[in-house]
């Protein structure tokens, strides 16, 4: 693997709640390696948008990052102060967000939008940024970007406003940027625009790039590596390709069951596989492994203890006892 | 462009709303029980063909609408009839009011949308701490308070007691200052006044800017905001504010038949020579024309006042569209 852009390392970040605590991310250790995409997969509530949250400092008062380290160009991000992560986020690391239609502020021109991040990290002139922010417009294929400038977010449609999201995520020339579900708010041929721009984008700018997603053919299409998270943990790490032809833990391979394929046979009663039961209360959870209540291979060791995330091959980490060597 | 030509539509609209208005104050009047030749005769009374001629005079033996008819083309050519009381014409002792009340008004009205916003906005900068539960119970207090109570308390306190600031007039008239020592004196006059007025709206734009800030930081260019690196003072004032401040205008807008109302009970308590202290003294002789050339320019007031609110809106918000 090449060098690495960021070394999450055993991050835990938890949640006070009327319930209790919520522990949303348990444990998470991930690498990411300059240039290197990796895939953040997991349904609602796996932790997967807290862990990314996390590397930025932008939970919620009411959660705490309560160990671990983010190492990130030689800090650690989990003990950063607030003025040293105001000016790694923007500029070191940038986010693009799921929702496109909201993420831009209505009453501010787009111009505007994407031109002060450079005013406030690189300190260029309201006309410098500008500039700046006509030819990333149009980098990032929206047309006739110097009347662009002058639109209001309202004016522009979905896909275009996400293209304005990218812009600004790439005006500092991030290190890594963080997209969290960034196509899962577009139709399905925006989609594949904004996920080819993305590929484009990275091997031009040369970043590393975190994509959240809870959607399989996203990662497929995009990501070098995919991380799988479940209840707050990784359950199994590899290459693309190493997971799509041999997925080892129970949960990964329910995954892959329940994506519906034109090529594959229908079962016979014609509906698709799920994953039977919900997501444990990460305020209380069961000892041992965390999918015991789910797993179609749960056995007594699965109950009483917890498995850990551990190479099989190399370069494929799994969580299970059903793959303990 | 649309702009100008939005605001010149809504002038246009003007005439057609005032005459509205005039109709209805019209009618109004004419409903409440009394003859204004009754006022003018007095007690006394006198024969029925002195009566008859008055009337006549007054133009009140035509049927109401010939006399609703005239009564809108006189206040239309700008006259507003003449008090009863003084005979001045209506249309110059209200303007002769005016710039007293206007300047209380516009003092009082910039300082507690100034301090509402940035107290509202210190108040949801982090809900249920410490600062939040003592604004809110602060703001909740002041628009409690009847004005009129307040007022007297102001005057008790800060002028009979403390004696720090004049307890009524708008000027010192034993000195008959000129130049800045009369605009000083003036500013000393105001103190109290503006104070009271202004804790009491304060409380409103406090309460409306916190909820709408606490609603517009949910949102999700307001993260994104924070993940461009900005620091939360810029994140607050710059990013959010300017949508927070939406609804706060539409609600301050309609408020502004009810600060001349609030302006009345000022007045009259600081004995304030505006235009609050000539409705009430108005009301008290039963000077009819001067009472309904005073709603009328209320309402004209109104309508230019929610003109500008309308104007500022379409300012602050771009998806507002002049059509």
């Amino acid at each position: 693997m090449p060098e690495e852009v960021i070394s999450i390392r055993n991050l835990h970040t938890h949640f006070r709640t009327e319930d209790g605590v919520v522990k949303s991310v348990r444990g998470v250790d991930l690498d990411i390696g300059r240039g290197e995409v990796v895939g953040l997969v997991g349904e609602s509530g796996s932790g997967k948008s807290v862990t990314a949250h996390s590397v930025m400092r932008l939970i919620p008062p009411s959660g705490r990052i309560v160990e671990g380290q983010i190492l990130f160009e030689g800090a650690d991000l989990a003990q950063a102060s607030v003025r040293q992560m105001q000016k790694v986020r923007g500029d070191r690391i940038a986010m693009i967000f799921q929702e496109p239609m909201t993420s831009l502020n209505p009453v501010l021109r787009v111009g505007e939008q994407v031109a002060d991040v450079l005013r406030l990290h690189r300190g260029l002139s309201k006309r410098e940024a500008l500039d700046e922010a006509r030819d990333l417009l149009g980098r990032v294929g929206i047309p006739d970007p110097q009347a662009r400038l002058a639109s209001f977010p309202h004016e522009l449609s979905g896909g275009q406003r996400q293209r304005v999201m990218i812009a600004t995520a790439l005006a500092c020339r991030p290190q890594l940027i963080i997209a969290d579900e960034p196509t899962t708010a577009l139709d399905v041929t925006i989609q594949a625009q904004i996920l080819d721009l993305l590929r484009d984008l990275k091997r031009d700018f040369g970043c590393s790039v975190l994509l959240i997603t809870h959607d399989l053919g996203v990662i497929s299409e995009t990501a070098d590596r995919v991380a799988v998270m479940y209840a707050g943990q990784i359950v199994e790490v590899a290459e693309v390709a190493a997971l799509f032809d041999e997925p080892m833990h129970p949960y990964t391979i329910g995954l892959m069951r329940s994506v519906p394929r034109l090529d594959g046979d229908l079962p016979e009663d014609r509906l698709l596989p799920v994953i039977g039961g919900v997501v444990p209360n990460l305020a209380e959870l069961p000892a041992g492994c965390a999918f015991q209540t789910r797993c179609p291979h749960v056995h007594e060791r699965c109950r009483s203890q917890e498995p850990l995330l551990h190479a099989v091959h190399s370069g494929h980490q799994v969580r299970c006892w059903l793959h303990d060597a | 462009m649309s702009l100008l030509v939005f605001v010149i539509r809504r002038l246009l609209y003007i005439v057609p709303l005032l005459v509205c208005a005039v109709t209805v104050i019209f009618f109004l009047v004419h409903a409440a029980p009394g003859d204004p030749v009754d006022y003018i005769i007095g007690e006394a009374g006198a024969d029925s063909e002195v009566v008859a001629r008055l009337r006549a005079e007054m133009g009140l033996d035509q049927p109401l609408l010939v006399q609703l008819w005239r009564y809108v083309l006189q206040v239309l050519s700008g006259n507003l009839g003449y008090s009863l009381v003084s005979s001045a014409p209506v249309l110059d002792l209200i303007l002769e009011r005016f710039p007293a009340t206007l300047l209380l008004m516009a003092s009082q009205y910039t300082l507690s949308a100034i301090l509402g916003v940035l107290l509202g906005v210190l108040a949801a900068r982090r809900p249920n701490s410490p600062v939040d539960t003592a604004l809110t119970f602060l703001s909740l207090t002041s628009f409690s308070l009847p004005i009129f109570w307040l007022g007297q308390m102001m005057i008790l306190a800060f002028g009979y007691h403390l004696n720090w600031f004049p307890i009524q007039g708008m000027s010192n008239l034993r000195e008959g200052y000129t130049g800045w020592r009369y605009a000083l004196d003036l500013a000393h006059h105001m103190v109290l006044p503006v104070a009271t007025l202004t804790i009491f709206n304060l409380g409103l734009i406090m309460r409306l800017t916190r909820a709408s800030m606490l609603q517009v930081v949910g949102q999700d260019y307001v993260k994104v905001a924070y993940a461009k690196g900005h620091s939360e003072r810029t994140v607050l004032l710059r990013h959010a504010l300017r949508n927070a401040l939406l609804p706060v205008v539409t609600v301050v807008g309609l408020e502004i038949p009810g600060l001349i109302a609030g302006a009345v009970l000022a007045e009259t308590v600081f004995a304030w020579p505006g235009l609050g202290r000539l409705t009430f003294d108005a009301i008290n002789s039963r000077d009819y024309p001067l009472l309904m050339g005073m709603f009328i320019f209320i309402s004209f007031f109104v309508i230019v006042a929610n003109l500008l609110v309308d104007i500022i809106y379409g300012l602050l918000d771009p998806r507002i569209r002049y059509q």
